[in-house]
């Protein structure tokens, strides 16, 4: 067992969120008819059991990483970075859908492209240094699939996307 | 035989085939690459088929999922890395006959290989479905309830501890009750939100759980993996193996029958009939010594068999409406969005359709076969293109496919939201199968549970005195005791 606490902790979270669903189930409107069931009745039940089932499953993670003489989890260095890492790009994503309508498709797009490609690469060692030319390449490359994915989808299916009203992007 | 007949004239029109082939080839593209499966190739092109006639819809996905599996191969053979999990057996020959400089002898087995064992199951398919489908219209609602615990059951049993399986499953279950109630339409957990009156939107769901979540943890996976070195494997002609292949007939035939039975046994999945059709044929085998060193019928084996198992796979849920795993859970919610309800009345109201499914998907592995030939090249250069170029393309269609259901922003909200949930229960080993097993079948539940209770009076023992409805929920719970014995003696041996 490496990682008890994040388990146990996203065990927590679930069992919290469920609870809150279980709660909200009490004011669902609506009666059984003719020996059928409330509206409330289906969620209540699933609400239920799934407390049971995480309550066992986290008790179970609890045990296991108690035993476990591994319990300490091995701080790797790339485990640091590759968490920045994910938190940086699930806020550009976050990001990027607020901007999404107000900036228009084109640009949102390409910033997202360009901002995240760029994070891996700062962020990996494995990877050459950033050069000027790197970042020319990549700015370029971000715009240029940015307008050939909004033409594809706007003209080839027909889909409508947000633009920001200039040139028709 | 009308609808035969019908059918025909739905599939083999200009734009339908150009549709077929485009998922095929995209197909193969996505299980070329490694980490993107044929679950999130669907979800992916899911968005594509909108507009589109069902015919031309389903057989663009059933395209897309014969692709992803077949093109799974070439990543195995050239890079030892498996595309998609169900070619994890295929590397223990394949590439050790690529690296012995006969990487084009492996891909041209692969090719023909995958290509019997998808038309052998297309056959098994087309047989099979509409007398599954006859005997299935005698259900009722009780029934259906049954059919909906078990369905659930059986993938969450598949998960390697049955509690977080089981609670996968509910979490879906769970998040099918937001919106209009099914019976009286009372709001549930909508909080004022209009987007969320008719239920959650299952594309967002579908992307989000398997293609943002994939590309999670690919992020995380990123730092971790060093590059692999895609050009050190050269490849020589990589044409069809036709004679080196129907040589190993029996090898062919017994892969291909052991892959559309674990396929139609839902929960079963593509690495398990993969590994059951090497073990026999190294079993048949009357050189069994060479297996796992560049064994033509290794290859064989494996390929036939994670072939067959699409064709397999589709019978329980084209005619009982239960997905068996990820890829065709994924392909049924594609069907329910071009409102395709997957189930017995199916064959009857919409027959046309159903057998025009059933050609798409013999198209399909020819499309299959013929791209794999031609376009070997191709694939390889894409095995080229930098992982974080990839990733960020893959978010950015992502996007623009939840959006452009209704031009929503909500939606893609909706998508991140489950992105980041798929990404936590892949990681502790919950799964998201049963997730968006949960949302698709929690409606049926739920309903056929309410109507049933209703009709009987309020008296439960409805649903055990029926003998369809018992035998479906005596054989969820040998499966549910069946699991709890291994999850035990799993534990036991670990111990």
């Amino acid at each position: 067992m490496q990682r008890p606490i994040p388990e146990a902790t996203f065990h927590i979270v679930l069992i919290g969120l469920v609870g809150y669903f279980l709660m909200e189930s009490y004011s669902i409107r609506g009666s059984a008819a003719g020996g059928s069931l409330s509206p409330a009745f289906f969620p209540k039940a699933i609400c239920v059991f799934l407390i049971v089932l995480l309550l066992l499953s986290l008790v179970r993670v609890i045990i296991e990483g108690v035993s476990s003489k591994d319990a300490d989890e091995v701080r790797e260095s790339s485990f640091r970075v590759s968490v920045i890492a994910w938190v940086t790009v699930l806020a550009l994503l976050i990001l990027y859908a607020f901007l999404l309508e107000p900036l228009g498709y084109v640009v949102t797009t390409a910033l997202l492209i360009f901002c995240m490609v760029s994070t891996l690469v700062l962020l990996n060692k494995q990877e050459q240094k950033a050069s000027l030319k790197g970042v020319a390449g990549l700015a370029g490359f971000s715009i240029l699939t940015s307008l050939a994915i909004f033409i594809l989808f706007s003209k080839g299916f027909s889909i409508i996307l947000p633009t920001l009203g200039i040139a028709g992007v | 035989m009308n609808d035969y007949i019908d059918a025909l004239g739905l599939v083999f029109q200009g734009y339908v085939l150009l549709a077929i082939a485009g998922g095929t080839l995209l197909g193969l593209i996505m299980g070329a690459l490694p980490g993107l499966t044929a679950a999130m190739a669907i979800a992916l092109l899911l968005p594509l088929t909108f507009g589109m006639p069902p015919v031309m819809g389903v057989g663009m996905l059933l395209g897309t999922l014969c692709g992803a599996i077949a093109g799974g191969s070439v990543s195995a053979t050239l890079l030892n890395i498996p595309g998609t999990p169900s070619s994890v057996a295929t590397t223990l020959d394949a590439f050790p006959m690529a690296r012995s400089g006969q990487a084009g002898r492996a891909l041209g087995i692969a090719i023909v290989a995958s290509f019997l064992g998808g038309i052998f199951s297309a056959v098994v398919l087309s047989v099979l479905a509409p007398p599954i489908a006859e005997f299935a219209l005698r259900f009722g609602a009780p029934e259906y309830f049954a059919l909906s615990v078990f369905g659930l059951v059986i993938i969450a049993s598949v998960s390697k501890n049955l509690a977080k399986g089981l609670a996968a499953g509910l979490i879906g279950l769970l998040l099918a009750t937001v919106g209009s109630d099914p019976m009286v339409g009372s709001a549930r957990f909508t909080y004022g939100n209009m987007s969320l009156l008719t239920g959650i939107n299952l594309l967002p769901a579908l992307i989000g759980l398997f293609a943002v979540s994939q590309v999670l943890a690919d992020v995380v996976d990123y730092f971790k993996t060093e590059k692999a070195d895609t050009s050190s494997t050269p490849v020589d002609k990589a044409s069809p193996r036709w004679i080196e292949v129907i040589k190993h007939w029996k090898v062919v035939l017994t892969s291909s029958v052991i892959g559309t039975i674990v396929g139609a046994i839902p929960g079963a999945g593509g690495s398990i009939a993969s590994f059951l059709s090497y073990d026999q044929a190294k079993k048949m085998s009357k050189t069994p010594e060479k297996f796992g060193k560049g064994h033509p019928e290794g290859i064989i084996a494996s390929e036939s068999s994670n072939n067959s198992l699409v064709g397999g796979s589709l019978i329980p849920m084209l005619t009982l409406g239960v997905p068996g795993e990820a890829a065709t859970a994924v392909l049924m919610g594609g069907l329910m969005i071009q409102g395709i309800r997957p189930g017995p009345t199916l064959f009857t109201e919409q027959g046309a359709i159903i057998y025009g499914i059933f050609i798409a998907f013999f198209v399909a592995n020819i499309f299959m076969m013929l791209f794999q030939w031609f376009g070997i090249r191709l694939f390889i250069k894409i095995l080229q293109i930098p992982r974080k170029l990839l990733m960020a393309m893959i978010l950015v269609f992502c996007v623009i496919g939840v959006y452009a259901v209704d031009s929503n922003i909500f939606n893609v909200y909706l998508m991140l939201a489950f992105g980041v949930l798929g990404f936590f229960l892949n990681k502790y080993g919950f799964g998201t199968a049963p997730v968006i097993l949960g949302l698709i079948l929690g409606p049926i539940a739920e309903s056929n549970l309410r109507r049933a209770l209703l009709v009987s009076g309020g008296d439960w023992s409805v649903f055990v005195s029926r003998p369809i409805s018992l035998a479906f929920l005596l054989v969820a719970l040998l499966f549910l005791a069946f699991s709890l014995w291994q999850n035990a003696k799993h534990k036991t041996t670990s111990a």
